[in-house]
Order: structure tokens, then sequence, then C-alpha cells
């Protein structure tokens, strides 16, 4: 099957991390620092990346600052001509940090808020870091970069997100994401501690709507749905490889974030393949393009170009195989799964965080 | 490829987050009226390139970008903060050598129904 041309790639540098978000995206199995891909092997990926068609690079991790040789990836990034962002928690982002990033030619820096409120921001972040996030997004301002704040929306902040939408305005965002969890890895464990309600989301969204209206023209306003309230499943990034590639911080490349987690899919890996083999060729890329691996009610289902069956990783996650439709979809018959877990999640369970073997704690 | 321009990597909203239902810019609620005395300028973060590999110009901008074609690029050229939609028409007009006054209220349409789906994305500002 013909692959269309890739826009995005999403080089998680590190799994290394001074927080500890329960909803971290990163898989349970976290690599350890001496896994990681040395400089080169991203500079030749980043290359491959573009030749490709990439348009737009994320550096992202666990904390891509960790990483002595940001600011030399930054500017190849450059020199190939991607649109770069850094998906930052803000720690590490240092004044010296931050203009050698400008120089090198980042253009868009992403700073992750956890709350309003600076003590359950910290609960949630597991550390100290709201006063280091604010000189991270002061920063980001005063320097010129292009500046989204992101805030992952949970049972525990959504009540706030007023003053959430408020905190991103002072600080001078260009665009605010506001994104309700999605339950893979570590949001999974957690699911009972983050879940919202459906009150919350119907305000939180009310707010949202509200204020795309006000702040038209001065911060762009994405607010992302959670998916268990939904009817129909979320289109997993357009379809299975049909736009977006990840790079694990060991060279694991895949589709999404969570493809890694099906565990009966052997993703291939940068350090063996060229990214065009890898985007083209490999059967991880290729398992879920086009619909003939789909089973009953999608494979009927008209529907079917619109969200291609939903979320794969999810399917496999909460069905144990991939094939089948994502049970947040009303339509599967494993969509009692959701509405178990929507009764089931009071908020009573304490967070499970994010934490790689051996690194310090402190919390 | 289609010939018109199309998103090519949309807002993917959380970035962080494995695909995801977007109420994003695209979904957004209605947006105000584009007319020929409007100024539009690009949003602020936003640029226009050339992506070698696609031979086409493309709208970058963060988490997102549009493959344009010749048409938009040109009127995406002219697109300064100053310049309002009729003087942006009659620069293309003029360009386009638009031989009367219907061929010219054409491109003011066009150009004024461009700008609109790109003020509706925020991609354009209105003021």
């Amino acid at each position: 099957m013909t692959a269309d041309r890739p826009t995005t790639l999403l080089a998680e540098l590190t799994h290394r991390c001074p927080l500890h978000c329960p909803y971290c995206s990163n898989p349970l199995e976290l690599t350890r620092a001496a896994q990681e891909l040395p400089t080169d092997d991203w500079k030749r990926v980043l290359t491959q990346a573009r030749r490709l068609g990439v348009l737009q690079l994320g550096l992202s991790g666990g904390e891509p600052m960790v990483r002595k040789d940001l600011e030399e990836l930054a500017a190849h990034a450059h020199a190939e001509g991607l649109y770069t962002t850094l998906v930052t928690s803000g720690l590490g982002f240092t004044r010296p940090r931050a203009e050698r990033l400008r120089e090198a030619g980042l253009e868009h820096v992403q700073v992750s808020l956890q709350d309003a409120d600076d003590d359950n921001a910290e609960r949630i972040a597991g550390v100290r870091s709201v006063r280091q996030k604010r000189a991270a997004a002061a920063l980001a301002t005063e320097l010129g970069f292009a500046f989204t704040v992101n805030v992952v929306l949970h049972r525990a902040n959504l009540d706030r997100i007023e003053a959430i939408i408020a905190l991103a305005g002072e600080m001078g965002a260009d665009r605010l994401e506001l994104a309700n969890t999605q339950f893979y890895g570590w949001g999974l464990v957690n699911r009972d501690a983050l879940m919202p309600t459906r009150e919350q989301v119907d305000r939180a969204f009310e707010a949202a709507e509200r204020a795309k209206q006000r702040w038209r023209g001065r911060m762009q306003i994405v607010f992302v749905l959670p998916d268990y309230y939904e009817r129909y499943p979320k289109p997993c990034y357009g379809g299975w490889g049909k736009l977006y590639i990840v790079v694990h911080p060991d060279g694991t490349a895949a589709p999404c974030h969570a493809a890694v987690q099906i565990t009966d899919l052997t993703m291939p890996n940068v350090k063996d393949h060229d990214l065009a083999w890898i985007w083209q060729e490999s059967p991880g890329f290729n398992a879920f393009r086009g619909d003939a691996w789909m089973r009953e009610p999608c494979a009927g289902c008209e529907r079917k170009c619109a969200d291609f069956g939903g979320c794969r990783c999810q399917a496999f996650a909460l069905t144990g195989d991939a094939r089948n439709a994502d049970p947040v979809c009303s339509l599967s018959p494993a969509h009692g799964l959701i509405e178990e877990a929507l009764r089931q999640a009071d908020g009573s369970r304490p967070f499970t965080y994010r934490v790689l073997a051996g690194e310090p704690q402190s919390a | 490829m289609s010939p018109a321009d199309r998103p090519v990597a949309r807002a993917v909203p959380g970035a962080a987050m494995p695909g995801t239902a977007a109420a994003g810019p695209d979904a957004a609620a209605p947006a105000p009226a584009v007319g020929p005395d409007t100024v539009p300028r690009l949003w602020r973060v936003a640029r226009v390139g050339f992506d070698e590999v696609r031979q086409r110009p493309v709208l970058l901008y963060p988490e997102g970008a549009v493959l344009l074609n010749e048409t938009g690029a040109a009127i995406l050229r002219l697109v300064d903060g100053r310049r309002t939609v009729r003087e942006i028409a009659e620069r293309l007009a003029g360009e386009y050598h638009a031989p009367d006054d219907a061929a010219r209220a054409e491109i003011l349409r066009d150009v004024t129904a461009y700008l609109a789906g790109l003020v509706a994305r925020e991609l354009v500002h209105d003021r």
C-alpha cells in the first residue's frame, strides 16, 4: 500500500525527566540514559525525515533539556529546513541555553503547566517546579519564540480551567493546548485518579469555547476532548502511518507514542533502517494502513474513513487485540469496558508517579 | 495530490498525546466576517516557506503546516498587515491581467473567501 508523505516527526530524545506526572505519555518501560541514541544518529534521522517530507519536528522526551546536544540538534534541524518545536517542562530552559537555542534556529517552545494553583501543580508534577516554569515562560516570550502553553487536563485540575486560561494569557502564550488526559501507559495506570466527571468536562468545554472567542487573534486555544466521553473514537493522527512518526530514545520508530505498547507488533529501529524504509516498507508502519485489517463493526461501518476504527493502541490496551474496534466507540462490542471505567473512577486512588528506575527521587 | 490547499499536519492538538479528537480552531465557533475593507495580517508565529520535497509553497506554524497552491501563496505574499483585502485583490488582478470588471470582481470574491478560510482557522487575523 502506498504511503503518504509524513509531515511530523516527534523525536523523544530521552526519557529522563525531573517531573513525575502521573499521565506521562512515555511507556511504562522507560529507557535509561545509556541506551539513548547518540547525537550523530539523531542528526541522520532528522536529515532522513526532511527528505521524506517531514515539515514539523518536535524535540521532546522526557525532558529534552537534559540532552547536552540539544542546541546542536536544533541547529541541524534548522539547517535541514524543519520547523522545530521544543516540548519542555521548562526545567533546564535557562537563559544561556534558551539564547543558544534561539540562535540555532529553534522557532517554537511549548512549556507544560500542571495547574494554575501552585501547590496542586507541584503535587501533580511530583516536584517543585512552578518557579522554574514561570521563568521559562518569561524567557520564551522575551526571546521571541512562538510560545505554547500545554496543560493536560484531568479530574484534579479541570475545575480551575478559567484560571489556567488566564494564566496562559498572562504569560503571553500564542497558543494554549488544553488536552484532556488520554489513558495509555502511565495514564492508564492512573485512570481512576485522573478520570474527570461528565460535569467537569462539560463545564470545561464551555469555558474553553467562551475563551476562544475572548482570546481570538491573541491566543489560539485548542481543546482536546476526552475520548471516554465521546460517542465515536478519535481518528488516530489521521490514520495509522499517515502523517506522524515518533522515534523513541533508543531509536525505536513508531506511528504514535503508544504503538510500542502493542506487544505483538515489532517496531523498526532507526539504528537498523533508513527512515524511508521504516515509513514505506516496515511491517510495523504498514500493520494498520488502509482498512483490510478491520473487523466488524468497523469493516462495514460508514465512519471507517472518518475515524479509521479509532485508536489501535487503545483497542490493544483494553481488549488485548489491536484489530478490534476502539472500545471508546459506542458501536464496539467492548464499549462496556469504557462505561465500567467511568462508573468506577471516583478519584479516590492516589497517583502512581512516573519514575525512571534508579533516578534520584524528589517530591 | 490535490491541487487545492490542504492541511497536512493539523494542529496535532496535544502533541504529547497519542491521536486526538480535537475541537481546535478548525472546529471553532463562528469566525468574524471578512470583507473588502478588512486588513488581514498573518498570525505572528506563522510563515510561508517552500517545501523542496513536495515542490510546493507551505504555510508553517506551531504544530501545523498547510500546503499552498500558487494562488494561495501569491495572496499570502501580499498580506502585510497594511493592505486591505480589496487592495490585495487589485494587485493580483493587475498581476494576472484581469481583462474586465467581472474578472476583477471574481478575483475579489476568491481572495475574500480564501482569507476568510484562514481567518476561521486563526492562521490569519483580521485585526
